[in-house]
């Protein structure tokens, strides 16, 4: 009779065991693997263009392989790369570029792009439209003009992974910064904060020849379930306008690329899996 | 018998013993396995724990076949990686399946030693699947969490019932060589002592068997059967 209640006890904690395991790890086990959340801002120019993250469960086999805009010929994907493992899920990159060779020649600025979907192929042979968020691409005049020439020079400039960066530049001759505009300002309202020194008390702000300026910027670091997964590629463009006139804006790219805790998944994984009931 | 016994033992061997040598194993489970069955079939009819011992071995059998096919059936606790589900079930599986092979060996050797009144014999076999169920029990109860902790935390756990589980199926091997000695020598019955076997155990059964006073009346009954 001992031995009976030892062996029912010994089956039930071993059942309850198996069962409240695996229901947990179910319950944080993304319903599909997909990107997360862009807000970017690209300008056509041959360079680095930009990065998507793909986060699927450790254990899906189907990887992407590569991205297609048929809007943006030029642009190309290297290899994906893991960005960030984590206990149940894998962040993945596509690091996109403009390939020179590529370039359409434009004659002049066209009206920016505002993308929601792009074409991913998969390792497994499979094509299918998925939304990254918002995608605003300014598309410049190609080839660029030799003769233009930039109003102020950078002297340094940085992020940290503690969702803040910086830069520096100094003014070439008297201009006026007209202000610090991006697309993005208005939509992400307290999730991207900046600073200027020496701050201005209003604008237009009149610097002299030689004269330093520099911009802090700050992606909120409070922000609560699937947001904290948002990556941002957000061009802060401080607008400058010589004195004949002249206008050039100096980007300072702020990015914000998520690094989650497993508690941070954790949040993302039940806000995606309560989006899909 | 001798030769069933001696089946068993070298079947127990070749499944505890892997030689692999390029990641290629040279003495596959299922060569074990189908050892331990041709003996196990010699034996069945003599005991119950046989029968479930012969079960459990298809199924063991079927599941180290499947291992040659490509179907993973063991998870590393150096790889770095949580391991799937399905892959942890299917191991666990495999350890159900040997904790019921090994009770059904275990059993048929404590009933037949029971029957010769090998008492030692009978409390070995009795106190080694104890041993076995403990373990295997912690290990059923412990695989599952693997789901969802790092595979670090868990390490030193596994290891240690991976070191206990090796250990108890070292000592099965063992007793399967002792059963094969002890319990296949021909019974001689001195007329005035029916219920001794030749070169039976001179302890009273209560000193003997951690059973006690079941153990005494599970004797009794298989000299009864002797006669």
């Amino acid at each position: 009779m001992r031995n009976k209640i030892v062996f029912i006890v010994a089956a039930a904690a071993i059942a309850a065991s198996w069962i409240g395991n695996y229901a947990y790890s179910r319950a944080y086990r993304l319903p599909e693997a997909g990107f997360l959340r862009h807000y970017i801002e690209t300008d056509t120019v041959p360079s680095v263009a930009f990065d998507l993250l793909y986060v699927a469960n450790n254990d899906d086999k189907r990887k992407p392989v590569n991205v297609q805009i048929d809007e943006l010929p030029e642009l190309r994907f290297y290899p994906v790369y893991v960005h960030q493992q984590l206990r149940r899920q894998t962040i993945y990159v596509l690091s996109g570029y403009y390939d020179e060779n590529a370039m359409p020649e434009r004659t002049e600025e066209a009206e920016p792009l505002r993308l929601h979907t792009v074409r991913v192929f998969y390792n497994d042979g499979s094509v299918k439209e998925e939304d990254v968020g918002e995608i605003v691409v300014h598309r410049e005049a190609w080839p660029r003009d030799p003769s233009e020439e930039s109003l102020v020079d950078m002297m340094s400039a940085g992020g940290s992974n503690q969702h803040d960066g910086w830069a520096t530049i100094r003014v070439k001759q008297p201009v006026r910064l007209t202000g610090v505009s991006s697309v993005w300002l208005e939509k992400l309202g307290d999730a991207l904060q900046f600073e200027l020194k020496p701050n201005p008390s209003a604008y237009p702000m009149e610097l002299s020849k030689g004269e330093m300026l520099s911009l802090n910027y700050t992606f909120n670091p409070s922000r609560q379930g699937a947001d904290v997964l948002n990556v941002y590629n957000v061009q802060l463009k401080m607008n400058f306008e010589g004195r004949s006139g002249e206008k050039d804006d100096y980007i300072v790219f702020a990015h914000d690329v998520p690094y989650p805790s497993e508690a941070e998944m954790r949040a993302y994984v039940r806000e995606k899996r309560r989006e899909a009931e | 018998m001798r030769r069933a016994y001696s089946q068993i033992f070298w079947g127990l061997l070749i499944d505890l013993i892997d030689f692999r040598f390029n990641g290629f194993d040279l003495l596959p489970d299922v060569i074990g396995y189908a050892l331990i069955l041709a003996g196990l079939t010699k034996l069945r009819p003599h005991s119950r724990g046989y029968r479930i011992a012969w079960i459990a071995a298809v199924v063991l059998l079927l599941l180290s076949a499947l291992q040659l096919f490509g179907v993973r059936g063991e998870i590393s606790l150096t790889g770095g990686e949580g391991p799937e589900a399905g892959a942890l079930g299917l191991v666990s599986l495999a350890l159900a399946a040997n904790m019921v092979f090994f009770y059904g060996i275990c059993d048929g050797i404590r009933q037949s030693a029971l029957e010769r009144r090998r008492l030692s014999l009978a409390g070995t076999a009795r106190s080694l699947w104890y041993w076995n169920f403990a373990i295997g029990a912690m290990t059923l109860f412990s695989f599952p969490f693997q789901l969802n902790y790092e595979p670090g935390v868990l390490y030193l756990v596994f290891l240690l019932l991976a070191l206990g589980s090796f250990m108890t199926g070292l000592l099965l091997v063992l007793l399967v060589r002792r059963a094969g000695r002890e319990l296949t020598r021909p019974v001689r019955r001195p007329p005035d002592e029916e219920t001794d076997g030749e070169g039976a155990d001179s302890e009273e059964p209560d000193s003997e068997d951690p059973e006690g006073e079941e153990t005494s009346g599970e004797g009794a009954d298989g000299n009864e059967r002797n006669k």
